[in-house]
């Protein structure tokens, strides 16, 4: 005989199978006889079911999900009203330890240490002295930042390994130094940017220098996020200084990344005074080279005081193939070559002059090499007589003629009839300084020009003394 | 007992001075922007004002500035509440007429001792 246990099972089988049944009767067979009839609206009326479905379903669950993220902060509303009455006051007051934890522990069930981590956070953020020791020392008393070391620790989700590490930061705790300085290396950039953070909330110089050196070495952390964590450093208003005094311990490819942060921090308020403090480093020429403010600014009056310093060295910053500057930076260190008539920048000049596409620029060298007298970039500026920019044209015909070589006549004097009448002066200019060469040049091509304008200039200068 | 009206915008920094002032038989009052702060200022009698320089819509050295053309409320002292970054505010503030300041993040106790003097030397 049947068990009461098996009559049971065998009556829900019998109920599930009628079920099934009346379901396939009711609803699958109508279905698949309208399928067979009209295919395609079947399957859409059929396809729009299933979207509903599925629509309706994913609605059910944001609401299920807002209702749920409601209570949480309803309820950690009232636990936070109920701790800002009873644990705050206690906090603050220097009440002893075990009374604290009797009431803590009445009042705060363990479940509750995530919530009150996140309660006493801020407070942590705005207190300091003998309320902030308590306050570290109740977290340390009843497990939190222990709790917290473990998440920064174990937890396979970034989110909470970088909350992790932000709380860690805010309670001070300095027995977390050794996790929070493993986490610089975190794989996640968050985590390591907030581990940086949460050191530098320390205020501890030696942990800056830790801090620093780790994060620099990290390709992924950008200027930005570089600043972001080390502007977390407690004492910031020193942070510039220290920042200035330690860079020459840094590789160069650091420094910028360095100065950069100094500049965000002194530019909103005093302005580039640190730049003008640290003029006497290689590196601040270089965040001045970029910025075509600063260099408007500052440029001229730094190569001026630092012509003859190694780190001022024009050349090597004009021909580096890593870091190409701004054009208006280049063509200031471009000119004062020129200005100051350092021929050890002939061959970069030459060398760049081949290479430029910028029209600004080529002006420029063509001009410096005048002023540089650098026969040697003659057959160079030749080819520049063939520009399609005047300005060039012109200028290369005028530094040809301060070379006064003769070989340059021939080309210069096509420049007599160009359209440009500052090409044609120039021309003229130049094949005049060349002496009786020049002369002769400009007799004879005023022989066979049929051109009016080449003959009035030609005859201007024939008639001048050389 | 002293009326202190506290402007800050940070409730949880007014939790702590509020906490603080009572528990010295003070009566604290919280405007947490500058225009409540002004409404408070023309409305109650106050004896100690405790001002963020960083508070919505009218700062702390605006009210500051406000209080200190008013012949009714000259007199009451202001202690500017700052952060790091705010020093150079703190300068104004103090060329302005403030009688003290604090830097956050702040000792509730150091609060309540230079409450405590800025009081006395009324």
């Amino acid at each position: 005989m049947d068990s009461p246990k098996n009559w049971e099972f065998d009556g829900f089988l019998k109920i599930g199978d009628s079920f099934l049944k009346l379901i396939s009767e009711q609803v699958f067979f109508p279905f698949h006889k309208h399928f067979q009839e009209y295919p395609i609206t079947t399957a859409l009326i059929f396809s729009v079911f299933i979207l509903i479905g599925i629509t309706a379903f994913l609605l059910l669950y944001v609401i299920y999900l807002r209702l749920k993220i409601d209570r949480y902060q309803n309820l950690k509303v009232r636990k936070f009203v109920n701790w800002k009455k009873n644990i705050l006051p206690l906090i603050l007051d220097n009440v002893d330890i075990s009374t604290f934890l009797k009431t803590f522990l009445k009042t705060i069930k363990k479940g509750d240490y995530e919530m009150f981590g996140e309660f006493i956070t801020p407070y942590l953020n705005d207190t300091k002295g003998d309320s902030l020791e308590r306050m570290i020392k109740i977290l340390r008393e009843i497990g939190v930042v222990k709790r917290e070391r473990y998440h920064l620790k174990h937890s396979n989700s970034t989110w909470r390994r970088a909350l992790a590490v932000r709380r860690l930061g805010a309670f001070k705790d300095s027995f977390s130094i050794e996790a929070l300085v493993k986490a610089l290396h975190d794989k996640d950039i968050t985590v390591a940017v907030n581990a940086a953070g949460a050191l530098l909330k320390m205020g501890d110089r030696q942990l800056l220098k830790t801090v620093i050196s780790v994060l620099l070495r990290n390709k992924f952390i950008t200027e930005e996020l570089f600043a972001e964590a080390l502007l977390k450093f407690e004492r910031t208003l020193n942070l510039e200084i220290f920042l200035s005094q330690e860079i020459d311990r840094y590789p160069i490819s650091s420094r910028f990344k360095i100065i950069n942060l100094i500049l965000q921090i002194t530019r909103t308020e005093s302005g580039p005074k640190l730049i003008i403090r640290l003029r006497n480093s290689k590196e601040a020429v270089g965040v001045i080279l970029e910025n075509e403010d600063l260099a408007e600014e500052l440029l001229d009056e730094i190569i001026l005081k630092y012509k003859n310093s190694e780190f001022i060295d024009l050349e090597k910053i004009l021909s580096k193939k890593e870091k190409v500057y701004p054009v208006s930076s280049r063509i200031k260190m471009i000119d004062f070559i020129g200005y100051i008539r350092r021929v050890e920048g002939i061959p970069v000049l030459i060398d760049i002059l081949k290479k430029s596409k910028n029209d600004e620029e080529t002006i420029s060298i063509i001009k410096a090499l005048g002023n540089l007298e650098a026969a040697e970039s003659a057959p160079l500026l030749v080819d520049h007589l063939e520009s399609e920019h005047p300005v060039i044209r012109a200028q290369a015909a005028k530094a040809l003629g301060v070379f006064k070589d003769e070989k340059a006549a021939k080309p210069i004097s096509r420049l007599l009839e160009d359209r440009d009448w500052w090409c044609r002066y120039h021309a003229a200019s130049s094949i005049h300084q060349m002496g009786e060469a020049g002369k002769i040049c400009l007799q004879n091509f005023l022989k066979i020009t049929k051109d009016p304008f080449a003959k009035g200039i030609i005859t201007q200068f024939l008639s001048k003394p050389q | 007992m002293a009326r202190i009206l506290v402007i800050e915008d940070d409730e949880h920094i007014w939790n702590i001075i509020q906490y603080k002032l009572k528990s010295e038989n003070h009566e604290p009052i919280w405007a947490n922007d500058g225009l409540k702060a002004l409404r408070k200022l023309e409305k109650i009698k106050l004896d100690l004002i405790i001002s963020d320089i960083m508070v919505p819509y009218l700062d702390g050295l605006q009210i500051l500035k406000k209080i200190k053309k008013k012949d009714e409320l000259k007199d009451i002292p202001v202690i500017m509440l700052t952060s790091k970054s705010q020093e150079k505010d703190v300068l104004i503030g103090l060329e302005l007429g403030a009688q003290d300041y604090i830097t956050k993040p702040f000792s509730p106790a150091e609060l309540i001792l230079r409450v405590n003097k800025v009081l006395r030397s009324k």
